[in-house]
C-alpha cells in the first residue's frame, strides 16, 4: 500500500455520526466509488454519475434497500438451484451460482454482507461435500444478512452444513464433540480475550466442555437437522456462570449476554467495511457495540450506522484495504457492463486465493496484505488481460472495453484514458500515471499494425490495452 | 467433318489428354521429404474435402448454430483469422477453397521421430501450383514479420540458404519453400534432413516396408491417416517393461490379447473415412491370433464358438455392449493366467472363503456355471415404480450373462436373495416378486415414506434392483422396468447367432437425447451459469442441443482379431438417426 500522509486522530465521539458533505470533505465521485467498492462489487459509470447526483443519503439508501428485481433474478436463480447436484459433485456450480448472484442480483450489498458472514462462519465444502447444504447455509446468512444476528446465530447452530463442518452431527451424550462449542465462543460470538478488560479471557475450557454437552443429540435426517433425545445430554451444565439443563438455543443466548459479544461482532464488521489497519479500540467501537446490544443485535442497524458515518467516508479509511479477489474480478466485469457467465471465474478465483464456499480454515480468509504476493499479483494482471483483451476464450467478447467506450462516445486517446480512470479509479491517480497511459496511447498510434487489420481493429486494440493498463495500476488493487 | 462419328474417339482423346495432364501435373507425395528414420506420420490426403465437410456438412452447420460455438466463431481471434483469409484471398485473387487446393491439394503431412526427449516435428504442405505457392509464401512471410514487429519481437526471421533453398528461422522454428511444397520444422536439423531427403531422392520413409504394409492394410481413400512404426520400439527396454506390466497385472486382463498384438505388430495405423452419412475411423495392426501367446489366447474365443452375441436394444438405449469372456476357462487356467505365487494364494483363499459371502455357493462353481457371453446395456428410463422423482436422473443399466449351466441361475438367485435380505435390514428395502409373462422377476424397492441417510436429492429412487432368468440368459438390472423389457427382448431372440467381433459397442444418439431431456434442469443451470443466458435463451439452446444430439445417429465400435491382423473400427452413422426419427 502506498504511504499516506499523516492523518488526523479519530474522535470516537464523532466517528459514527452521520457524514455531511463539507468544503473540506465534499461529496464527490471518489466517495461514490469508495461506497460502491465497500458496500457492493464496484460501480458502473451510470451508478457513479447517479450517486454523485443523488448525494450520500440517497445513495446509501439505494444500497441498503437494493433495486427492484425487475428481471426476477432471485426467482430464476432460486430455480437454478434445482439443477445443481445436491451432493458431492455440485461444488463448482454452487460457487458459480453464488458469484452469479453477486454479479447480477439487484441487491449487491446483501450479497456482500452475506460474503462477510460466510467469512465469519467460514464453512468449507471441502469437508461438507454437499452443495445443497452449502447453498442452504448461504440462504440462511442472506436471510439474516441485514437482520438479527441473534436469530442467525441460533439458526446456524442447527444448520446442516455447519453440523457437518463442526461435527455436531456426530456429537452424542457419552462423547460430546467440542468443535462447535469452541468455535461458537472463539470465532462466532465472543473471541478469546475480553475487549473491555485486557488480559481477561472470555471463557474457559470448562465452559467449552459444558456447552458441548448442550449440542449433543443433533442429527441430520433426510438433509435436515433433527434432534434425538436419547443422544442428548439432558443434565445440568454450567456455562459462563449460568447453570441449567441447557439446549443449543440457551448456549447462544448465554454467549450473547456476555459483555464481549457486541464488541466482537462490531470489530469484525469494522475490519470488513472500514479498515484492517486502524486499531479497533474499545473506545472507538463502544458507540457501535452499545447500540448493537440495545437493539437486540440488530445487525442491519449497525451496518447502516457504519455506512453513513464520518469515519467510513474519511481520508483514513479511503483505499486502506487490499481489494479481495472476488471484488477485484467482479468490479472489472460490472464496470465494463459485461454479460458473462461465472463458471470460468471459479477456477480463476481459486488461483487468486478466494473461492466462495471454500474458505481455507475455520478462521476464514487471512485477507489484507495476504491477498497479494508475486504469484497472485501476476494472476490478477492475467485476469485483467483476459477480461479486457476479448481474445481469451473463457470470457470472449462479453467484457469488451472498446464496445463500452464506443457506447459512451469516447474516442480520442485522452478521452479513453480519462474514461477508464474515472470508471475504475475515479481519476484519483498520480499525474504521472495518467501521463504514462497517454504516452502508451501515443506510441501505440505510431506502432506497426498487421496489414489485414482494419483501422477500427487497431483503435479497438488500443482501447482494450489502455483499459488493461488502468486495471494493473497499484491503486486498483486497493479498496 | 462427321462430328457424330468422330465424337467417340475425340472424347477418348480428350479423356486421355486430361488424364495425362493430370498425371503430369499430379503433385509429388509430401512423404518424399520425410527421412526414413521418422517413426510417426499423420497425413491429410484430402484437405479440400475435409474443409468442405467442415464448412458445408449439415451436422457442422448445426454445431455452429449452438450459441457457445457460434460465439467462438464470432470471437476476436476468429474474426482476425477470417480477416487474414480475406486478405490472402484478395492478394492471391482466388477463394479460400481454391487457394487451399492450390496450396495443399497434394496433402498435408506431419512426421516425427518419437521416443527420445522432445521429438522433432516436420510439417509438409504439398501444393499443386508452384507459382501460387511461391506468391503465397512471400506474402505469408511478410504478414508474419509484421506480426512479430507488432508484438515487439526483436530480430524478426533469420534467412539462410541450404542447398539452394532459402530457409527462414525464428527461435527454434525453421521453414522453407521447396518448389511447390512448404516445409516447417521445430528444429533446423529436421528441415535440413527433409531438404537432403528431397534433393538426394533417397532415404525417404516411402520405402519403409512397415509403412507400405500399413497403407495396404488400411482401406482405400482415407481423408487422413496416421502411422506409428512399432519395430524400433520393440527393442526398447521401457516399451518391453510397459508391455510386461500390462500383461502381468491381473486387473488389465481384458487387454492382454491387445498387448500381445502390440508386442508383435510392426506398426499401428489408423485411417479416417467418410462415405455419405457414415464416418469411420479404423485402427489396424499387422499381427493377430496367429503367433499369439498361449496365455493371451486363453482369453479369446475358440475357433468354433461365436465371439459376441447380438446387442440388446431396449427403448431409449444409451449404450449397448457385447463381449466375450469365458469365466469358467479363466478359473480353470488361473495358474497359467495369474502365475504369481502370492496372487495364486489369494485366489485360493478367496475360493475357500467365497461360500461364506456367496450364500453357500463357491466362487469356482459360480464361474464355471457362467457362460462366456456377456452383454451390458444402459438406458434412459422414462418409467419408474416410484412416485418420487430423483433430482438427478441416473440411467438404468443391466448385465445379461449367458448361462453355461442352468444351475447358474439357482446359484445367482441364492446369492442375490442373500444380498437383498442384508440390504433390506440396512436400508429398509422391500422385496417384491412378480410374474411377467413366463418370467419371475425379483426386485427390491426403497420405501417412499421414510428418510434415507443424507440422500437429499432422492437419488435412491433411480434404483429398484432386479434379477430375472430368461431362457439361457440371466439378467441383473438396476431397475425392474429394464429387467421386464430385457426379459421380453431376450425371450424373443430365439437361437442367437453371434458375430466374430470380440467386443461390440453401440452408442445411440436417440438415447443420449432422451438422457439430455431428462436432465434439462441441470443443463439449464449450466447454460445460465456459463453463458449468462436468460432462462428462455437457455431453454432454446437446450432444444438445439437435443436436436443436434438426436441427429448424431449410432456410434459403433468393434474389435476383431483376425489370423494375421487386428482391427478396431469406430463408425458414426448419421443415417441411423434419420431412420429412427422417420
Amino acid at each position: 500500500m502506498p504511504d499516506k500522509p499523516e492523518q488526523p486522530q479519530i474522535d470516537p465521539r464523532t466517528a459514527w455520526e452521520r457524514y455531511r458533505p463539507t468544503d473540506a470533505s465534499p461529496w464527490d465521485v471518489k466517495k461514490v466509488g469508495h461506497l460502491y467498492r465497500r458496500a457492493a462489487f464496484g460501480a458502473t459509470m451510470a451508478e457513479l454519475e447517479e450517486g454523485l447526483r443523488a448525494g450520500p443519503d440517497r445513495t446509501v439508501d439505494l444500497l441498503l434497500q437494493g433495486k427492484p428485481d425487475r428481471d426476477n433474478l432471485l426467482g430464476v436463480t432460486a430455480e437454478m438451484v434445482l439443477g445443481i447436484p445436491a451432493g458431492a459433485g455440485g461444488g463448482q456450480q454452487a460457487t458459480a451460482w453464488w458469484l452469479y448472484r453477486m454479479m447480477y442480483a439487484p441487491h449487491p450489498l446483501r450479497e456482500k454482507i452475506t460474503l462477510f458472514w460466510h467469512n465469519h462462519f467460514a464453512t468449507s465444502n471441502r469437508k461438507v461435500n454437499n452443495a445443497g447444504y452449502m447453498i442452504g447455509q448461504y440462504e440462511l446468512m442472506r436471510r439474516h444478512a441485514q437482520g438479527s444476528f441473534r436469530t442467525m446465530l441460533r439458526e446456524m447452530s442447527t444448520d446442516p452444513a455447519m453440523m457437518v463442518w463442526l461435527d455436531t452431527n456426530q456429537s452424542q451424550r457419552n462423547q460430546p464433540n467440542e468443535n462447535y462449542a469452541r468455535e461458537l465462543m472463539e470465532l462466532f460470538s465472543l473471541g478469546i480475550n475480553n475487549y473491555r478488560r485486557p488480559g481477561q479471557r472470555n471463557y474457559t475450557e470448562q465452559d467449552i466442555r459444558q456447552a458441548a454437552r448442550a449440542f449433543t443429540g443433533l442429527r441430520l435426517e433426510g438433509g435436515r437437522s433433527g434432534f434425538r433425545a436419547n443422544q442428548h445430554d439432558d443434565g445440568e451444565k454450567t456455562v459462563l456462570g449460568q447453570t441449567g439443563r441447557w439446549r443449543p438455543a440457551d448456549i447462544v443466548r448465554i454467549c450473547l449476554e456476555q459483555e464481549s459479544a457486541p464488541y466482537f461482532v462490531a470489530a469484525k464488521l469494522f475490519r470488513f467495511l472500514v479498515s484492517e489497519t486502524i486499531p479497533a479500540t474499545p473506545e472507538l467501537l463502544e458507540p457501535l457495540a452499545r447500540r448493537f446490544r440495545e437493539s437486540d443485535y440488530n445487525f442491519g442497524e449497525m451496518l447502516e450506522t457504519v455506512l453513513r458515518s464520518n469515519l467510513f467516508f474519511s481520508a483514513q479509511v479511503y483505499r486502506s484495504r487490499v481489494k479481495p479477489p472476488v471484488d477485484f474480478a467482479l468490479e472489472i466485469v460490472r464496470g465494463l457492463q459485461g454479460r458473462m457467465g461465472t463458471t470460468a471465474l471459479v477456477t480463476v478465483l481459486e488461483g487468486l486465493g478466494q473461492r466462495p464456499f471454500y474458505p481455507p480454515s475455520v478462521a476464514g480468509w487471512d485477507a489484507g496484505r495476504a491477498w497479494l504476493n508475486g504469484q497472485t499479483l501476476l494472476f490478477r494482471h492475467n485476469l485483467a488481460l483476459g477480461l479486457t483483451s476479448t481474445t481469451d476464450d473463457r470470457f470472449g467478447r462479453r467484457t469488451d472495453p472498446a464496445r463500452l467506450a464506443r457506447d459512451n462516445n469516447v474516442r480520442s486517446d485522452e478521452e479513453v484514458v480519462d474514461f477508464f480512470l474515472r470508471l475504475f479509479l475515479q481519476n484519483d491517480v498520480p499525474a504521472n500515471a495518467r501521463n504514462r497511459l497517454l504516452e502508451y496511447a501515443r506510441r501505440a498510434h505510431n506502432g506497426p499494425v498487421p496489414v489485414y487489420w482494419s483501422q477500427r481493429d487497431a483503435e479497438e486494440q488500443r482501447v482494450r490495452a489502455i483499459c488493461h493498463l488502468v486495471l494493473t495500476l497499484p491503486e486498483f488493487q486497493l479498496s | 467433318m462427321r462430328p457424330r462419328q468422330q465424337g467417340g474417339w475425340l472424347a477418348g482423346l480428350a479423356i486421355l489428354l486430361v488424364t495425362s495432364t493430370l498425371r503430369a501435373d499430379a503433385p509429388g507425395d509430401p512423404l518424399r521429404f520425410v527421412p526414413d528414420k521418422a517413426n510417426a506420420i499423420f497425413k491429410v490426403e484430402q484437405p479440400g474435402k475435409i474443409a468442405d465437410l467442415f464448412l458445408n456438412h449439415e451436422l457442422s452447420r448445426q454445431v455452429r448454430a449452438i450459441q457457445v460455438v457460434a460465439e467462438l466463431y464470432d470471437s476476436t481471434n476468429a474474426r482476425r483469422f477470417y480477416q487474414l483469409l480475406s486478405y490472402f484471398e484478395k492478394q492471391m485473387g482466388m477463394s479460400t477453397l481454391e487457394l487451399l487446393d492450390k496450396l495443399a491439394g497434394g496433402g498435408i503431412a506431419v512426421a516425427s521421430e518419437l521416443g527420445g526427449g522432445a521429438p522433432p516435428v516436420l510439417l509438409i504442405v504439398q501444393g499443386k501450383d508452384e507459382a501460387v505457392v511461391k506468391k503465397f509464401f512471400a506474402i505469408a512471410l511478410d504478414v508474419a514479420e509484421q506480426e512479430l514487429a507488432r508484438q515487439d519481437v526483436k530480430g524478426g526471421f533469420k534467412k539462410k540458404t541450404y542447398r539452394d533453398v532459402d530457409a527462414y528461422g525464428f527461435d527454434k522454428i525453421a521453414f522453407a519453400r521447396v518448389g511447390d511444397a512448404m516445409l516447417l520444422a521445430t528444429r533446423s536439423n529436421a528441415l535440413k534432413a527433409a531438404i537432403d531427403c528431397y534433393k538426394d531422392g533417397s532415404g525417404s520413409i516411402s520405402k519403409v516396408k512397415a509403412l507400405a504394409d500399413a497403407r495396404k492394410a488400411l482401406p482405400k481413400g482415407p481423408l487422413a491417416w496416421g502411422w506409428l512404426h512399432l519395430e524400433p520400439f520393440h527393442a526398447r527396454p521401457e516399451f518391453k517393461e510397459g508391455i510386461k506390466t500390462v500383461s502381468l497385472q491381473p486387473l488389465f486382463f481384458p487387454v492382454w490379447p491387445l498387448a500381445d498384438v502390440v508386442e508383435r505388430s510392426p506398426y499401428v495405423a489408423a485411417g479416417i473415412y467418410q462415405q455419405g452419412q457414415e464416418f469411420m475411423t479404423t485402427v489396424r495392426m499387422g499381427s493377430g491370433m496367429k503367433g499369439m501367446s498361449e496365455r493371451a489366447a486363453l482369453l479369446m474365443p475358440s475357433a468354433k464358438e461365436a465371439s459376441t452375441l447380438p446387442l440388446l436394444k431396449p427403448a431409449n438405449t444409451l449404450a449397448s455392449l457385447s463381449f466375450h469372456l469365458d469365466l469358467g476357462r479363466f478359473w480353470e487356467n488361473r495358474k497359467k493366467l495369474i502365475p504369481g505365487k502370492q496372487e495364486g494364494m489369494q485366489l485360493d483363499q478367496l475360493e475357500k472363503a467365497s461360500a461364506l459371502f456367496l450364500g453357500g455357493v463357491k466362487l469356482s462353481t459360480l464361474l464355471k456355471q457362467a457362460g462366456a457371453h456377456h452383454r451390458l446395456v444402459a438406458v434412459q428410463q422414462t418409467k419408474s415404480v416410484y412416485k418420487t422423482t430423483p433430482n438427478q436422473p441416473i440411467p438404468g443399466f443391466a448385465w445379461v450373462i449367458e448361462m453355461r449351466d442352468p444351475e447358474f441361475a439357482r446359484s445367482m438367485e441364492t446369492i442375490l436373495r442373500g444380498a437383498g435380505l442384508l440390504a433390506s435390514t440396512q436400508a429398509n428395502l422391500k422385496m417384491v416378486e412378480e410374474k411377467h409373462g413366463p418370467h419371475k422377476i425379483v426386485s427390491y424397492r426403497f420405501p417412499e415414506d421414510r428418510k434415507f441417510g443424507n440422500d437429499t436429492g432422492s437419488i435412491r429412487f433411480n434404483f429398484s434392483p432386479a434379477f430375472v432368468k430368461s431362457g439361457k440368459q440371466m439378467i441383473l438390472s438396476s431397475t425392474v422396468e429394464l429387467a421386464r423389457e430385457l426379459a421380453d427382448l431376450v425371450a424373443q431372440e430365439g437361437p442367437t447367432r453371434g458375430s466374430t467381433a470380440s467386443t461390440h459397442w453401440q452408442f445411440y444418439a436417440t438415447g443420449g437425447a432422451a438422457a439430455l431431456r431428462s436432465a434439462e434442469k441441470q443443463l439449464r443451470t449450466q447454460y445460465i451459469l456459463s453463458q449468462a443466458l436468460s432462462p428462455k435463451e437457455a431453454q432454446d439452446q437446450i432444444r438445439q442441443l437435443i436436436a443436434l444430439v438426436e441427429r448424431l445417429g449410432v456410434l459403433t465400435i468393434e474389435t476383431n482379431y483376425g489370423a494375421g491382423d487386428f482391427r478396431l473400427d469406430i463408425r458414426l452413422n448419421l443415417d441411423h438417426a434419420r431412420e429412427a426419427r422417420d
